[in-house]
């Protein structure tokens, strides 16, 4: 019943909100974030109770591959505590936030529907309801995309519609594929028929291409990513923040993990494109990102080219390249909400995101200012700071793995995201030619200030605190990689 | 809690603490910088120290060793920082965040010198980086484009070593320093060898990274590059090098033709640097340079790999810490005097700031290697090792990098006989007479008279004190040097040499002195009317004729390896973002035509461009299809 509060209590939020609406137009920030904090605090207490074992929660007790149900092993936790992390801390940044749009009540009920959706997916138990929470992602997203309403909004929202749809329809007809051979839904079930039959059918082996093709285009790897760029930097900051820091690794990255590590098993071939897929990532979103002008649009591509470090990460196929891939989603999480927090700070002051325009900023938003030399100095990779860590385990579990040439390239590639952070650094926050461009700008009020805080606490502490991190989280996680298909086995005894 | 760890984390809290109590700053930066002396002093006592504590898995932990050259380095560093301190103390409109930055930063880099674990070595090493963009940082309004450019260079070298580290340990298989060293030279090590040069010599700042040192000297404050890259920088990049040849990389069979070309990088920064500080006219920038040409005498010792050039290199090393680090703090004091460091507007002030003068003049002739100052006795040691190499290998080249190597030593003469000429003596410009110029307080002429005292102490007592006490114990070896000098006989000879030129002089021996017209080069008297400055020395140099072409190019920065890469980067940026993308956009925009002429719903519903963006992930689609299904 704990597990089902995750998926729960959001949607019954959502609904209160629905019939408060009527009532009160203003509030719901403060109902949202109580929802979002309760959430958090359920995740956190998992993490110390569950370790490393697994929880099965079955609709109505029946057992199942006849019923649904719902599990929860430890990289599921990982995803549940990342989304829970970055929901609750752009929810409290959203209540200051969003009092600049209209209609804010559906604003939250729309996020309400994206976290219960988050976590649905990261819990379900089968493969039809994964897909059924893919969706209810999606549609949210899709709202709230358009949610300024502005014709760059609108078309953004409806190029994310059409290639989501498309990405939907292929892992449909994968799951399809699955279905035909197996006779079940349940992915336990279905690990554990694919397990035991002594040949490898070839609707399996056809059914692969389309799920990777499906999930790649929501985790927008390189050639996949075109819709992100447009999608992205459009929404609302918080929205942003979600979006780039857990919708894209919750429906792209997990799916890939849950689907081919646990359940049909991967071949070297498929490592191998994920391995190179986010390689070419990597540098793709780091070169474009250095070209281009727009605040939210750098942190876009940049958003590109660290999910490549994630694949990559996954690609290589060892336990340490999952532990480094597996830190870095928690690391990417971190740094990349707070630093689309920071662009909508700016944003909120001075009404542009054009960083040719802006400039000098550091001594007037003091507190934006420290938050993003704290996202820029994880994402770049400088210790102490997390994404220093999980980069570096990625290099050593490449180099461990004998591709040396590859791991000389992706240190390159450091500093790329090097340069693209100083780009923004310098352009936005120290120049000081542009300082007497906006003399009235002040400091963002007080929910996004103390959001970025945290955020900013986040980025350091998963550095400092890297060992404990890899002890409670990361290497149980890392063992629903290692054990493969035998998670069939593990989850249908419960 | 061992003693070693005190070393770092009580510079870092007291300059945690000093962050949040901004007003206690200067004062804790004086005790904790005098604290941390004393403290290194003890520990240089006890001899070698190990730490060790469980820290990661994966074979890092979180050990400290202790041992002779690493301490002196912790001695030097502390040293330095408690001189800078001092200086800092009294000026006026003084940032608090350089008592800060200076606190952190010893921490930090005490934590290099200690560190055993590569891990830990390259955390640490890391920050220092970070630091170093801070300090330049805060110099002035535009020093966030030299900050940055420095954050490049180093934090490239830096990541270099980071892949330098990762290689040794795949082929050693321990991330621990003290281990590394039974390498064998069949191994694999050339990659790794010349990353973590690459990481010695961007922080040294030798040739091809040198550029960072000099924007840092235009638009860095002279405090942080007496402290960085005058001293600090140069303690950490050598302090990696020499580890380098004596630990990490010590093979029986050493490549030589790996030792040609590093001793080749560092003859050819002696020559260049030295070139280009002939002709500039900006105090801070000649110091740079000098102190530049400095690192390639400690580069073409080190490289030699003999224990005499190694034991030349960390000599040169001390010796140039000192004296650079006085020589910027002088640039310091004239500064705060005058307000400018354009040789062409200072003149005269050996009247009125004696003291400087004096203290200047001794880094001038250490720096230029006039016996006996500490200069003469370390370059007479490398000098002494290339000949040794030349006896071993009969390579004539290491003849000519001697060679170049001593005509190095006039330049730096010839550089210093400028800067010294061109502040100090002359006539004081117009606009200092009515303003009654004074020496500065003496919080800011302690620390250079006590650096240039070192520099004499360090030079005429080097037998008694400096090899026995810094060069021997860190090597672990006892030098055995060819050829015969003794500085302080040497120096009593001196002396007596001046008391009777002296006693001459006052007796005025020689009566019959004749009084000519001043020589004027030939030229019309009324050009030196307002006296000869110093910035046209050299000019008939940088007029000459191949000489002309080079240094024009040098000043529009075409030498520079960070524009070269800044450009190609830019290039490539550019490449992918509109070349590839618009390449294919223009290609579908054909295909795209076809389509709209059969059917015009599609085009009118969206732009265009999500067709294309569909078109990609459908041809991906068919390439997973082809690879998974074949």
């Amino acid at each position: 019943m704990l597990i089902f509060t995750f998926i729960l209590l959001p949607i019954i939020s959502a609904l209160i909100l629905i019939l408060y609406e009527r009532i009160n137009s203003e509030s719901g920030s403060l109902i949202t974030f109580a929802t979002t904090l309760i959430n958090l605090s359920l995740s956190v207490l998992l993490l110390f109770i569950l370790n490393g074992g697994q929880m099965v929660y079955h609709f109505g007790g029946w057992p199942a591959p006849i019923g649904i149900s719902l599990v929860l092993d430890s990289f599921s936790l990982l995803m549940l505590f990342v989304i829970n992390l970055v929901s609750c801390v752009s929810m409290l940044y959203s209540i200051d936030y969003i009092k600049h749009y209209d209609s804010r009540t559906k604003f939250f009920i729309l996020n309400l529907f994206l976290i219960a959706g988050l976590n649905g997916v990261v819990l379900a138990g089968d493969i039809f309801n994964l897909y059924v929470f893919l969706e209810i992602i999606a549609f949210a997203s899709y709202a709230l995309i358009a949610f300024g309403l502005g014709k760059e909004d609108m078309e953004a929202s409806i190029r994310y519609q059409v290639i989501g749809t498309i990405g939907s329809f292929f892992i449909f007809f994968g799951i399809g594929f699955l279905y035909s051979v197996t006779g079940s839904l349940d992915l336990a079930d279905i690990s554990k028929i694919i397990y035991q039959s002594a040949s490898t059918n070839r609707a399996i082996l056809f059914a692969i291409p389309f799920l990777l093709f499906g999930f790649s285009l929501k985790a927008a790897l390189v050639p996949f990513h075109a819709w992100l760029p447009d999608a992205h930097p459009t929404a609302p900051a918080p929205v942003s923040a979600m979006l780039s820091g857990v919708v894209i690794k919750v429906s792209g990255i997990y799916g890939i993990v849950r689907i081919f590590f646990s359940v049909t098993g991967v071949s070297p071939t498929l490592l191998n494109i994920l391995l190179y897929a986010g390689f070419i990532s990597i540098f793709f979103g780091a070169f474009a990102a250095l070209y281009q002008n727009d605040f939210k649009r750098i942190l876009a591509y940049s958003s590109i080219s660290q999910i490549g470090y994630i694949m990559l990460g996954i690609g290589i196929g060892t336990p340490l390249g999952y532990a480094g891939a597996l830190l870095h989603i928690l690391n990417h999480a971190a740094f990349k909400s707070l630093y689309f927090m920071v662009a909508g700070s700016v944003d909120y002051a001075t009404g542009t995101r054009d960083i040719r325009k802006l400039g000098g900023l550091s001594k007037k938003l003091p507190v934006t200012f420290l938050a993003s030399i704290s996202s820029s100095l994880s994402l770049a990779g400088i210790p102490p700071f997390g994404g220093f860590f999980s980069k570096f385990i990625i290099i050593l579990a490449l180099v461990k793995a004998g591709k040396i040439t590859l791991s000389i390239l992706i240190i390159l590639s450091f500093l790329l995201t090097l340069a693209y952070f100083l780009k923004i650094q310098g352009k936005v926050f120290l120049r000081s030619q542009n300082s007497e461009l906006y003399p009235n700008i002040k400091e963002v009020p007080y929910s996004m200030r103390l959001a970025m805080i945290i955020m900013a606490i986040m980025c350091l502490g998963l550095g400092l605190g890297f060992p404990w991190v890899l002890k409670i989280i990361i290497n149980s996680a890392v063992h629903i990689f290692s054990n493969g298909v035998g998670y069939g086995n593990i989850i249908s005894g419960l | 809690m061992n003693i070693l760890i005190f070393l770092i984390i009580l510079p870092v809290i007291a300059g945690i603490i000093a962050l949040i109590v901004k007003k206690s700053a200067k004062i804790l930066c004086i005790l904790t910088t005098f604290l941390t002396l004393v403290l290194s002093v003890v520990i240089f006592s006890r001899g070698e120290i190990n730490f060790s504590k469980q820290w990661l898995s994966y074979g890092i932990d979180f050990s400290l060793r202790a041992f002779p050259f690493s301490v002196i380095c912790v001695l030097f560093s502390s040293l330095i920082a408690f001189l800078i301190s001092l200086h800092l103390i009294k000026k006026e409109n003084i940032k608090i965040y350089y008592f800060i930055l200076i606190l952190i930063n010893l921490g930090i880099v005490n934590g290099v010198f200690l560190a055993n674990n590569f891990i830990i070595f390259i955390l640490f090493w890391e920050i220092a980086a970070i630091i170093l963009y801070l300090s330049i940082r805060i110099g002035g309004e535009n020093s966030y484009i030299t900050a940055t450019k420095s954050l490049y260079i180093i934090g490239f070298s830096d990541f270099c070593l980071l892949l330098g580290i990762i290689l040794l340990w795949k082929i050693n298989g321990t991330f621990n320093m003290h281990k590394i060293s039974y390498l064998s030279p069949s191994t694999f090590y050339l990659l790794p060898f010349t990353l973590f040069c690459i990481g010695a010599l961007a922080k040294t700042g030798l040739m091809p990274f040198h550029t960072w040192i000099l924007d840092a000297s235009k638009d860095a404050s002279t405090e942080v590059m007496a402290y960085l890259p005058g001293a600090v920088d140069k303690l950490l990049g050598i302090y990696l090098l020499v580890r380098i040849f004596t630990e990490f990389f010590k093979f029986s069979e050493f490549n030589f033709n790996l030792s040609l070309i590093l001793m080749l990088i560092g003859t050819l920064t002696i020559i260049i640097s030295l070139m280009l500080a002939l002709v500039q006219e900006d105090l801070k920038k000649t110091i740079a340079y000098m102190s530049i040409s400095g690192a390639g005498y400690m580069l073409l010792g080190i490289s030699t790999n003999t224990i005499l050039g190694i034991a030349g290199g960390i000599f040169y090393m001390f010796s140039a810490i000192l004296w650079a680090s006085c020589l910027f703090l002088c640039a310091g004091n004239i500064e705060k005097q005058t307000g400018t460091t354009n040789i062409n507007e200072l003149g005269g002030l050996a009247k009125v700031m004696p003291i400087t003068f004096f203290t200047m003049l001794i880094a001038s002739l250490s720096i230029s290697g006039i016996p006996p100052f500490n200069g003469f006795f370390s370059k007479w040691i490398i000098y002494q090792s290339l000949i040794e190499l030349y006896k071993n290998s009969h390579s004539s080249l290491v003849i000519l990098f001697l060679i170049i190597a001593m005509f190095g030593s006039a330049l730096v003469l010839a550089s210093s006989v400028k800067i010294i000429y061109s502040t100090f003596f002359g006539n004081l410009k117009e606009k200092f007479t009515e303003k009654h110029l004074k020496e500065i307080h003496w919080t800011m002429w302690l620390p250079i008279s006590i650096l240039s005292l070192l520099c004499i102490i360090s030079g005429v007592f080097a037998n008694q004190i400096t090899l026995k006490y810094l060069i021997n114990p860190s090597l672990n070896e006892q030098l055995i040097l060819s050829g015969f000098w003794q500085p302080s006989t040497a120096t009593i000879f001196i002396i007596i040499g001046f008391v009777i030129g002296i006693v001459i002089y006052l007796m005025q021996i020689i009566k019959n002195v004749r009084k000519t017209e001043t020589y004027t080069y030939g030229e019309d008297p009324e050009i030196f009317k307002d006296g000869f400055p110093g910035s046209d020395f050299y000019l008939s140099i940088s007029n000459a004729r191949p000489f002309h072409s080079i240094y024009k190019r040098t000043t529009n920065g075409i030498f520079d390896s960070y524009n070269i890469a800044i450009s190609s980067i830019k290039f490539f940026s550019i490449l992918v973002s509109n070349f590839i993308d618009e390449y294919f956009h223009h290609l579908y925009e054909i295909i795209e035509n076809i389509t709209v002429t059969i059917s015009k719903l599609s085009s009118s519903l969206q732009g265009g461009l999500l067709s294309v963006y569909i078109f990609w992930s459908l041809v991906g689609f068919m390439v997973l299809l082809f690879l998974l299904c074949r």
